[in-house]
């Protein structure tokens, strides 16, 4: 059943439309969520939250990716979830990384507060991916968005993990690099 | 602000919670863009290869050292010159870098297409080394000659091209290859991604850990 189908289902307000979209999507729901949380349960509970949202989303919303737009739903749930566990004080998983090697990209830390709000950035960011090659852009976003750690983006392409790190470096730079060019003070 | 707390880190990685459905989609999706043309035989398995044979393996390439003879008139040990040339690939159990030697003179030699380096050396293990790196252009190896100094004779090196001169152990891109202190070696990299920032070379010694770093210029 293809995602027009799904949401229409949800739009029905059919509830098959919940098991149909846990077939086609719930194995990466569970991926984002559990690189982000890492921690099963909690993972779990996530995903399961963010069906509920999206059932209560759909209608009125209607959207064109239903497998993205559940991803970032659980996203933003496991990112919550982070959040209210202080996580960044219980070591160091993927997710804390991830956020170590973002670091690098922001142009003027003392100024992210203020340009966060700004969807200009976001906007130039998804400039810059566009423009990247495919490698770049979709490690990119496997590691930034979806919380994949090195191996398992590795083992997608078929590479190193040695390999995969070097692009990301040199993503991570050249990133830094257009948002100077785009005018943000750095 | 505290740089420990990531917090920059952590608002960036929230903001990218709204980019575009079709480039989240298509990172998940999309099979192109395969990582097809890089080596993918780690320094491990090639040490696993190598172990398996017992013995270093030795790869003509006459032509290359053809070249190489011409540019290497200063020959520490002249008598040797005629000697074929090979690449050996390490069979060490474990290399490791301890300490890094910065490599003179990385500038390239545009007229010859190939730059020198030299290093300095500690004295205990190898003294006074300078070479040259021919690398005329991405598509072809690069060769690393080393033509002057001395290294033990049972003084291994290893070399291999690194992608970040700050933690270049964590990025080696190419084969570990063990240097011949006659022919010097063969490193094969290829940039498929028409990158212009510089790759390092990085060297090893498997038996004390020094480890030396030079600049590659692309």
């Amino acid at each position: 059943m293809d995602d027009n189908e799904i949401v229409q289902l949800f739009r029905d307000r059919n509830e098959a439309a919940l098991s149909v979209t846990e077939k086609k999507h719930g194995r990466r729901c569970r991926t984002v969520a559990e690189n982000i949380l890492g921690n099963r349960e909690d993972a779990e509970e996530c995903v399961n939250e963010a069906y509920m949202k999206l059932w209560e989303l759909i209608p009125p919303h209607c959207p064109e990716a239903l497998g993205a737009f559940l991803c970032r739903i659980v996203r933003n749930t496991a990112i919550n979830v982070l959040k209210a566990r202080n996580a960044g004080k219980r070591g160091r998983g993927t997710a804390a990384v991830a956020f170590e090697e973002l670091e690098e990209c922001i142009p003027d830390k003392s100024s992210v507060e203020h340009i966060y709000e700004n969807k200009e950035l976001l906007a130039a960011v998804n400039k810059f991916l566009r423009q990247s090659s495919i490698e770049s852009r979709r490690i990119f976003v496997l590691r930034y968005w979806y919380c994949c750690d090195l191996s398992e983006i590795a083992e997608r392409f078929g590479t190193r993990k040695n390999t995969v790190s070097v692009i990301l470096n040199r993503t991570r730079k050249r990133l830094r690099k257009y948002l100077e060019e785009e005018g943000y003070e750095l | 602000m505290n740089k420990n707390d990531n917090k920059n880190g952590k608002e960036f990685f929230e903001l990218l919670s709204d980019l575009d459905e079709d480039i989240v989609e298509g990172a998940w999706e999309e099979k192109g863009g395969m990582i097809t043309t890089i080596d993918r035989r780690g320094p491990m398995n090639i040490v696993r290869e190598i172990a398996a044979a017992a013995a270093a393996v030795c790869v003509l390439t006459v032509g290359i050292f053809a070249v190489m003879k011409f540019h290497t008139t200063q020959s520490a040990e002249p008598n040797e010159s005629n000697k074929t040339s090979s690449e050996i690939i390490s069979s060490n159990n474990s290399v490791s870098l301890t300490e890094s030697v910065v490599v003179n003179n990385p500038e390239p030699t545009k007229e010859s297409g190939f730059f020198s380096f030299s290093i300095e050396g500690r004295d205990d293990l190898y003294y006074g080394i300078s070479g040259e790196i021919y690398n005329s252009d991405w598509e072809n190896p690069a060769v690393v000659k080393i033509t002057y100094g001395s290294l033990s004779p049972t003084r291994r090196v290893y070399l291999c091209v690194t992608g970040d001169a700050n933690w270049p152990e964590d990025h080696i891109m190419t084969d570990v290859v063990m240097v011949d202190s006659i022919t010097g070696c063969k490193l094969t990299y290829n940039d498929d991604y028409g990158e212009t920032l510089p790759v390092y070379l990085l060297a090893m010694t498997g038996d004390d850990g020094v480890g030396f770093e030079g600049y590659w210029v692309p």
